[in-house]
Parts: structure tokens; sequence; C-alpha cells
């Protein structure tokens, strides 16, 4: 390892861990909380957008803080930015209680019918998907799987049964958007979870292949919309608006929500070090789960490397129309360059991702490939262009007078000087290219960042995950520059 | 060897009256002459100079080289600057290569040298321009003159029939001038064929066969170095001839950048052994520019002069026509005007056409 890198990480570390100290010290006092009228003056957490937060957000005697998943929240409560949060009674099973150190303050006496969501003009699979679960009803298999999910104290350790796939028919698209034993959730390649088999066990009886993907809330009901999933499994539950939107089910489940607080006599009594082994134990080691790292790693990489490869090509072409004599091609590049430009790179992606390419029957992984391409030749071939120019004139001049035509004079001589004068320049739009693939979560792309998401969503660790993803995204940013830097040194000698 | 007739060339930019910079030139070049172009600044030598290897294409008039004509579609343009070298002002010796390399790299790209062949001749033209030694070198680490060299040992690497010099040393430090000029008399002595627009009147009248005179875009008058400096015809070659060293500088609105005149003047008066006069010049600049000629009379131009035949620095203020004299106005600053008056010699007022001139002699 060479020096400058050794103590950039050596800086680096502290802060991390000084950060992860931080983080296990937020304990707060106790609260109590044993009814409604508790909660006045306290900070309650919630999921974004869900019914808890519509609710909520009428009472005026409270503060609501709105965060994206539950891991999230639970991360909240336990670093003590939340007093207590709200959230389905059976989405977390006493031993997840226990392991995190929380309790259920109270159970309310509300109930919510749970349902999946089809597309609105997809009634046929809903009418068949209705009368299977009216006969497992009947049949006592729904019995068997509440019983095998919701009987027992250790939901991540049952195993799925066993079912054959289908092979005929067209494959049932599944979008999932909630991570959350004993709902759904995934261990290593495996889906499983009270929804999944469900919906298992209807493709089954459907007779159709299953096809199950992640995807963020967002990006899942648009890519319903689109035609890119079949059904929404996502605890959705049932309202009056979200009907004019999409066609339901009939539930196949009834949510009892409740309160959660801190249990402070569980209190975790581990020391520092212990707790840093305990966290890498459960978030990499235990189910393989540094499988999702390396396979999200692999992703991160593939979609990087084409999109600089691709992008790089782009931008050259780009910059030729830019300085071409032609004034319709000119303006051409120019809108190209403004408009990408000025999108925002994630709009950007779910609209190549979720309108413009919805129909084309590219993967997601080719979607970001293109989006990221496009965005980055915007960029690098002004870069080119601004080098090309900062060459003298004199030069051409001298390369024609000695008998090079225009373009052995680009060649052989404005080229390597232009590449010296945009290196500094592309190398940072490299490494942030880099970077900004971590956006690629939203199109159901399971990168590096969505593998911290996905074991986060399993362990209810907020910080370890991260800050494996913080040191690889690091060094790996580190690597690419001091690559690049090698390339163009090769390429001048 | 090279013919040109009716040639023209006439700058056309949108929003601007068109404007000819070479109004039909007409000459001929036969191999082994040497030709100096000689004329005041701006009146198309280099433009007629980059017509001939195309750099800059005419607007009309032909072109031949060795019977045929260059403008013709299809001409092999490539080809004939191979053996066409050129020398520019700027020397534009490729920033990324090393010496050696900026000589090699056309033998080896264009003419189709091994490496080898390239180098070994390469490293022949360094030690004839004296530059041998820096072979390695960036042209980045080189004083003016030593680039000049390179560039020109640059053009001889590929074999050329002709040599355009486009003012190998007007960008040079004085102290550099004389190193270049030596290796371009040593081509002349080899028998070069070389067309040379230059300033040097000394060097031009020692190495020419022949000399043109250019003004205003046309070749006023052309004959062997004796015929135009010791006999020119025209009156035109005479002011220039008597007059060549000259500083010009038109001040279109109020403000304007006194320091840079200054620091140019400055330049003027070391480049032509004039130290005695550098102070009094700055001083008169200023009083001039600074008190007596009030900064709504623009545009003013400054030009100053200095004969080397009867060594007298003059300078001459040119106002816009009907101004009135600064100088006898009555609200003039008397201290500024007592300044001005102490140092000249003789001061003369006109008003022509062109504005009230005011000639400052010292």
């Amino acid at each position: 390892m060479p020096t400058i890198m050794r103590k950039q990480v050596i800086l680096f570390l502290p802060t991390l861990l000084l950060l992860l100290l931080s983080a296990c010290d937020g304990k707060n006092t106790q609260v109590e909380i044993k009814n409604e009228a508790d909660l006045a003056g306290k900070r309650i957490a919630v999921s974004t957008g869900s019914i808890y937060d519509l609710e909520l957000s009428k009472r005026t005697d409270i503060l609501l803080e709105r965060y994206s998943t539950t891991p999230d929240i639970i991360a909240a409560i336990k670093s003590g930015k939340v007093d207590v949060f709200k959230d389905d009674e059976i989405m977390l099973s006493p031993s997840d209680l226990r392991r995190h150190g929380l309790k259920k303050a109270f159970l309310t006496d509300q109930t919510f019918d749970v349902a999946y969501a089809f597309r609105l003009d997809d009634g046929e699979t809903v009418t068949l998907f209705n009368r299977f679960l009216a006969e497992s009803r009947q049949s006592g298999l729904y019995d068997e799987i509440v019983h095998r999910w919701f009987g027992t104290e250790e939901p991540d350790t049952v195993s799925m049964p066993y079912l054959s796939q289908s092979a005929s028919g067209p494959t049932l698209f599944v979008g999932v958007s909630v991570l959350m034993a004993p709902m759904s959730f995934r261990e290593g390649d495996q889906w499983k979870g009270f929804e999944i088999e469900i919906l298992q066990r209807f493709a089954h009886y459907a007779g159709r292949p299953i096809d199950i993907r992640y995807y963020d809330l967002p990006g899942a009901t648009a890519a319903l919309h689109s035609g890119k999933i079949d059904v929404l499994s996502s605890s959705f539950f049932v309202t009056e608006e979200r009907k004019k939107s999409v066609l339901f089910s009939d539930p196949h489940y009834v949510c009892h929500p409740a309160y959660f607080v801190l249990d402070n006599k569980a209190a975790l009594s581990l020391d520092f070090w212990g707790l840093l082994k305990e966290s890498f134990h459960k978030n990499l080691i235990v189910e393989n789960r540094w499988r999702f790292i390396v396979d999200g790693l692999y992703e991160t990489l593939v979609i990087s490397v084409w999109s600089l490869l691709l992008g790089t090509l782009l931008a050259a072409l780009v910059c030729w129309m830019r300085m071409s004599r032609n004034r319709w091609i000119r303006a051409v590049a120019r809108i190209y360059i403004d408009f990408l430009r000025g999108v925002p790179l994630l709009v950007l992606l779910m609209m190549m991702f979720y309108v413009v390419l919805a129909q084309s029957g590219l993967n997601a992984t080719t979607v970001a490939v293109i989006s990221f391409s496009l965005v980055f030749a915007a960029y690098v071939s002004e870069m080119f262009r601004t080098a090309i120019l900062s060459v003298g004139k004199g030069q051409v001049e001298a390369g024609i007078a000695l008998g090079f035509t225009p373009l052995q004079t680009f060649f052989y001589i404005i080229l390597p000087q232009a590449a010296r004068a945009v290196l500094p320049v592309y190398k940072g739009e490299a490494v942030s290219l880099f970077k900004n693939t971590s956006i690629v979560g939203y199109i159901a792309i399971q990168d590096l960042t969505k593998a911290s998401d996905l074991i986060r969503s399993r362990t209810f660790d907020a910080f370890f995950p991260l800050i494996v993803i913080t040191i690889i995204y690091f060094i790996l940013a580190w690597l690419l520059g001091k690559a690049l830097d090698l390339t163009i040194k090769r390429k001048n000698q | 060897m090279i013919s040109v007739r009716h040639l023209n060339k006439t700058y056309v930019s949108p929003g601007r009256a068109p404007f000819q910079v070479l109004k039909d030139i007409n000459c001929h070049v036969t191999a082994g002459e040497i030709i100096s172009i000689i004329g005041p600044s701006g009146t198309g030598k280099s433009t007629f100079l980059r017509t001939l290897n195309l750099l800059d294409p005419p607007t009309g008039g032909e072109i031949l080289v060795d019977g045929e004509n260059i403008l013709a579609k299809g001409y092999p343009l490539n080809k004939l600057r191979q053996r066409m070298g050129m020398v520019f002002q700027n020397f534009n010796l490729f920033e990324h290569l090393s010496i050696l390399d900026n000589v090699t790299i056309g033998p080896i790209r264009l003419l189709g040298m091994t490496r080898d062949e390239a180098h070994n001749e390469a490293m022949q033209l360094l030690r004839k321009v004296g530059m041998a030694e820096k072979a390695t070198a960036m042209p980045a680490s080189l004083s003016g003159g030593q680039k000049q060299r390179v560039a020109i040992a640059r053009c001889l690497a590929m074999h050329p029939q002709i040599i355009l010099f486009d003012e190998p040393t007007s960008a040079l430090d004085p102290t550099m001038v004389g190193e270049v000029l030596s290796v371009i008399r040593q081509l002349a002595k080899e028998g070069m064929t070389m067309l040379i627009v230059t300033h040097e009147m000394k060097f031009a009248r020692d190495v020419s066969t022949r000399i043109f005179f250019m003004t205003e875009g046309v070749i006023y008058e052309e004959g062997t170095p004796e015929q135009i400096f010791e006999h020119p015809q025209h009156t035109t070659t005479q002011t220039f001839i008597h007059r060549i060293r000259s500083l010009y500088y038109n001040i279109p609105r109020a403000d304007f950048d006194i320091f840079g005149i200054f620091s140019d003047v400055e330049q003027f008066c070391i480049k032509y052994a004039l130290l005695e006069q550098m102070e009094p010049t700055r001083h008169i600049i200023e009083e001039m520019l600074m008190t007596l000629i009030p900064s709504n009379q623009r545009p003013v131009s400054v030009d100053i002069n200095y004969s080397e035949n009867d060594y007298t620095l003059s300078l001459t203020f040119t106002l816009p026509a009907g101004s009135r004299s600064p100088l006898i106005h009555e609200d003039a600053d008397q201290l500024a005007l007592n300044i001005v008056q102490g140092m000249c010699r003789d001061i003369h007022e006109e008003q022509t056409l062109q504005g009230l001139l005011i000639k400052l002699t010292l």
C-alpha cells in the first residue's frame, strides 16, 4: 500500500469509529407511554407517506419524524433521535424486540386491511387471486401459512416450503418494497416471508413462473403502472384514495398497529470492541451476508466501467458535434448538453427506466448504463472541448504547415496535448460518476449501496453496513483516480 | 518555381465592411533566390506569406508552383506543404514533444523514415543549429532563440525546396536575434531558397538577393537590396526606409493603459539604444495624454518614430479633426506645457484630413 493511501486511511478510520461510538451512546431516558394521551409532546417516527403519517400529522401536540424504512426508524429510536414509533404489531417479533432493546408501549384499537396491489386494468388476475385466497381459507392452507410465519418467535429461522416453479404461462412479476420479517425478507438469494409464500402459492395455483424483485416504494408504484411488475407486495393498507390508482385484492391480512419504545432494562452491556465484533458477525458473517456486498459491488463496478467507456466515446462524438462547422449539428449538441446538465441525475434515471425506456425490454442495469453515459458525455464533452481549445492555434498551424492533414494534426499534435490538459477534470468527473451510481437502487438494481440497505433491513444495524460500504467506495474511488493517472502517463510515453 | 498572379485576399466578417489585405499581387520566385519582404506593420506581409502555403487561402488570383495551380481542386496540398517549410514568429514547437521528437515527427510520420534514420538526421540538423545538446529537453525549457533554431531544424528535416520565414525574430529578446539570424545566414550560404518577412533591415540588406517592399496590400517596390536601400524610387519606400523604427498607439476611449505604453516605450528605447531619450519620451507621453489633451478628445493616436538615418526621435499625436491645439490653449496646464516644450527641439502642428497632427521632435 503506497504511503499516501495509508495516511488517508489512517486519518479516515478514527472519524468513522467516532461516528460509531456516538451512535452507540445515544440512549435516551425511559419514556413511560401507556395510551394515546401520553404521546403528547413526544417525538414519533413513522414511515413517510404511510397511513400512520397521514393520521398522526393531524395531531398538533406531537413532533412527527418521517423515515423511509423501518430499519431507519429503529436506528433513529436507538440513537435517541425519536422517543416512540408506530408500526404493525406483528412486524417486530419478541426476539427482534429483545435484540434491539425495544418493547411494545401499547396496542392501539385500530385495524387496517392489508392487500396486494394490481394494475387497474388487470381484473382478471385479481379475480383469480381472490378465488385462490378464498379456497385457501377454506382448505386451511391460509391458517397453515399464518401459523408458520406469525406463530413463531423467530420468523428469521422459518424455512420456506418448497414449491416447484411452473415453466409454462407468462411470468408473474412481483415487486416487493417491504423488507421486514415476517412479511417479506431475503436470506441470501432466497425470498422468504408471509406475503412471499402467499404469492408463490398463487403463482403455482395459476400455473405461472414467478419473478420477485425489490423496488423502492416510489419506484414500485411507477413500475406497476408501466407494466414492469404485475403485483406489488408492500403490506399495502387498503384506502379509498389508493383504490383510484391500483386494484386491490381481497385483504390477505389485518394489521393491528402498536407503539414501540426503548426498553432500557434490556440495554446492551457490551463494550465498544464487543459491539464492533458483534456488528461484524451479524452484518457480514451470518447467512453469508457478505454476499450482498460482493454482488452489489459487482453491479456497481459493471455500471461504472461501462458508463465510463460508453460515456467517454459519446463525449468525443458530442464534442465533435459541438465543434462542427455546421450550425445545426452544433445546435443539436448544445441542446443535448444543456438539457442533460439541467436535469437531476436521479430524475433522469427514473424517467429513463419508468417512462422513456419502459417498453424497451432493456434490463435495469442497461438502462442505468445508458443514463449515466448520457449525463457523463454531456459534462465530459465540454471538458474535451475546452481542452482542445486550450491547445494554441499555432500548434495546428505548425502541424498543417509541416504537411500533416487536418486529421493527422488532430491525432498527433492536438489530442496528446488536450488529453494532458483534460486529465485532472476528467478524473474528478469519472470518480463522481462512480459515486453517483449509488442511486441505482431507485430502479431496482442491487448495487453496493442497496446491499447495505438489504443487510440493514435484516439486522436493523444502521451504521456498520454503511461504514463498510463507505470504506469500499472510498478505496475504489481512490484506485480509479490512480488508474486514470497511469493510463495517461503510459499514453504520453 | 513560384509564380503569383493577381493574388487577392479579402477578410469578410459578418457585421463589418470587408477588408482587403492583399490587392492584386504579382511576383515570381526562382530557385536559389532569397527574398526579404519588408514594410510597415499590418500591410499584409505575413498574410502574403501565409497564402503561399494556403494557411490563409487567397480569395482571388492564382499561385503556380512548378507550373501547377495549387488553388485547383484536388491539388495535393499536404505534399506541397512538405516541400514548402514554414518558420513562425511564435516558433510553434509541439509542446508535448521533446526537441528531438519535434524534429523527427515529420520525417517519421510523413516521409516514412525509420526511427533510426530520422533520429540520426535530426541530430545532424540539431548540431547544425547548435541545439544537439538539448535534444532530450522539452520546448518549455528553452529560450526564444533556442526554440526558433529548433523550429528551423524541424523545417529542414522535411527537406523543403523553399522555406517561408514569418518574422522569425520579432518575438525574440534583442539579445537572441543574432543567433537566429546567423542560422538563416548559414542557410543562405548553402543556397536554400527563402522568403523572409522581417523588420531587421541590416539583415535583409546583407542576406537577400531581392527585396519586396510591401505596403497597403501591394508589392509597392521591388529590387536588389542596393536599389531599395540606397535608391528607393518611391517616396513611401523612402520614408519607410528612413523611419523604420516606430511604435504606434491608438487610444479610442478616455481610459487607457498608460503603464502598458510606458513599458513598450522602455522596450523600444532599449532595443534601439535610446536610453537617454527614454525618460523624456515617457514624460512627454504622460504630460500630453494625462494633462494636456482633455480626455474627451478621442480617438487620439501616438506615433513614436525613430529614424536611424539622422538619429532623430519624434512623437506624433493625432487628435480628431477640428480639435483646438492643446498646446496653445489658454487653460493649458503651464507646468505640463513647460515640461513638454523644454524637452523638445521642435514642435510642429498641422491640420490635415486625418485630424490635428502635433509632431514633437526631441
